[in-house]
């Protein structure tokens, strides 16, 4: 019993709250990712352009219901925000669909659009929500941490709602997809349909994970989508590493990813690692991982998922 | 066995404007419940000959003849006929893992050939009840379908292009990437699906001639491409088959 006690407090030394936190902050955006870059294998860059639109539109909406009761405020900034997202997967997936395009090509394009639509709608480069209701610290039971208790709540429910649409026979698709597009077109299953859902859903989870960060660092930025892409892969990549499963999709592989994503944060600053290196070191990581991956089963880079 | 589907007078070529047709007055008939082979050289026609039973000719390409199927006259001029006897058939491809999803496992694949044309937020699930045809080939169907043999794949990929309870099944070169021993699994796999479906008939292409004179049974088709570029079919009587 005193062995468990132990172990539990060194786990907490270990697993601070902090964490947790941005582990439930950054959810959705990674499990957008996921459904897009490792389970449809598309390089969906458009994700960090949905990410920041999903927070301009939120913040917008949350301006403009201050008036109103919270629980109306919550719903229609939260909508307000996944629709920015659906807005920008909407384009990029229509510009691949109709233009013809590669979808890498139509995400960048995309991004371009949106750098100016996103500027446009902001009225400046950043703007300070820190003044305005915080949606996501309402419920400040832990007062170190007062937007935890909200944003696990919303982790649970999404990890529970992606593992029911992993089953359902639209998420099945998107792991199809990824393996084998060719295949709708034999069976008379609109591959279009499946691809342009599939974008759509990910840039809207990515607009949702967007307005958090908004709430929770109280600006908007128009280039707070910057270097997302990279995070969203490497947490993948980390979570495809440890979770194994032999199913084609799972919502722990997203989830346990950015956990280890952020306790490899947590140990660097506690050996006093600058920061501002890390984007090198999560290259780093996703480039080792690849290499030792393709050593061990000669398994090509793209079945990871990227 | 009755003669009940026939190709008449067939001509095609790939433009409107050419003089000289690709088939020309084609005549070959087929059997009801039967393999019927079809062999031809490497560029003699034969996928074009699946393609034009498919309905799938082009606006460009000139198409006449008639096909004579169960009772019923097509008439390959008219887009609407073509395309009405294209829905009474399916094809697996030559390339057949172009049908399988790899990373699912055989009765996951099944159940997916299944799946309507806007895949909504309803449940999948795989297919629990094996078909009977299916159990004397030990395939395991737990594991994803990328780790089953050739013949194995051959045999999911012939089951999910028959999902949707067609008639006329064609095969293009079901065993060209198959060894001797796969070849056999998916040629008996084929007699088990004739003997459980009466209705059905089996049109292949090949160009080995040993599996063609092994299990035809009594004649082929032969695709001949003559001097001046014409291909006509003809059909070749075979010695009783060793196969069957």
């Amino acid at each position: 019993m005193d062995f468990e006690v132990q172990s539990l407090a060194v786990l907490l030394e270990f697993l601070p709250l902090t964490i947790i936190e941005f582990v439930c902050l950054y959810f959705p955006l990674v499990l957008g990712a996921y459904c897009t870059i490792s389970l449809m294998k598309v390089p969906d860059l458009s994700i960090e352009s949905a990410y920041v639109c999903g927070a301009i539109i939120g913040a917008r909406a949350l301006v403009m219901t201050s008036d109103m009761p919270f629980l109306i405020a919550a719903v229609i900034s939260v909508f307000a925000s996944m629709l920015g997202g659906v807005a920008v997967g909407l384009t990029s997936s229509l510009l691949t669909d109709k233009a013809k395009f590669p979808h890498l090509l139509s995400s960048i394009l995309t991004s371009g659009m949106f750098h100016g639509i996103n500027q446009f709608i902001l009225g400046s480069s950043n703007v300070s929500i820190a003044m305005r209701r915080n949606l996501i610290g309402v419920w400040d039971i832990i007062k170190k941490y007062p937007e935890l208790p909200i944003l696990v709540a919303v982790t649970i429910i999404l990890v529970i709602a992606g593992s029911l649409f992993f089953h359902t026979k639209l998420g099945t698709c998107l792991a199809v997809y990824g393996n084998n597009p060719r295949m709708f077109d034999y069976f008379g299953i609109s591959s279009r349909f499946v691809f342009i859902s599939g974008v759509v859903i990910s840039n809207g989870l990515a607009g949702l994970g967007g307005f958090f960060d908004a709430q929770s660092s109280g600006f908007v930025d128009v280039n707070m989508g910057g270097l997302k892409a990279l995070f969203c892969i490497t947490s993948i990549i980390l979570g495809k590493t440890i979770v194994s499963t032999k199913k084609p999709s799972s919502i722990w592989i997203p989830l346990c990813g950015s956990f280890v994503y952020f306790i490899i944060i947590h140990s660097l600053l506690k050996v006093n690692f600058n920061l501002k290196y890390f984007t090198m070191v999560n290259s780093i990581i996703v480039a080792a991982i690849l290499i030792l991956k393709h050593h061990q089963s000669r398994q090509r880079a793209n079945q990871l998922g990227v | 066995m009755p003669k009940f589907f026939t190709i008449e007078h067939l001509t095609f070529s790939f433009d409107e404007e050419s003089q000289q047709p690709f088939f020309e007055n084609v005549q070959c008939s087929f059997r009801k419940n039967a393999m019927n082979f079809i062999r031809g050289k490497n560029g003699a026609g034969k996928s074009t000959l699946f393609r034009i039973l498919r309905g799938n000719a082009e606006a460009h390409e000139a198409l006449s003849g008639f096909i004579q199927f169960a009772g019923k006259k097509y008439d390959l001029s008219s887009k609407t006929q073509r395309q009405r006897f294209g829905q009474l058939v399916r094809l697996s491809p030559q390339k057949f893992d172009e049908l399988l999803a790899d990373q699912f496992n055989f009765m996951e694949n099944l159940q997916l050939s299944r799946l309507p044309r806007y895949p909504g937020l309803s449940s999948f699930q795989a297919t629990t009840q094996v078909p009977s045809i299916l159990q004397r080939f030990e395939i395991n169907y737990t594991t994803p379908v990328g780790m089953l043999s050739g013949g194995q794949r051959q045999i999911l990929a012939i089951l999910m292009a028959l999902q949707h309870a067609s008639p006329v099944l064609l095969l293009d070169e079901p065993t060209a990437a198959l060894d001797a021993k796969n070849t056999q699994m998916v040629m008996a796999f084929l007699q088990e699906l004739l003997h459980e479906n009466p209705e059905l008939t089996i049109l292949i292409i090949c160009h080995d001639r040993e599996v063609v004179e092994t299990y035809a049974n009594q004649e082929y088709a032969e695709i001949t491409v003559h001097e001046n570029g014409v291909r006509t079919i003809e059909n070749i009587i075979v010695s009783p088959s060793r196969g069957q």
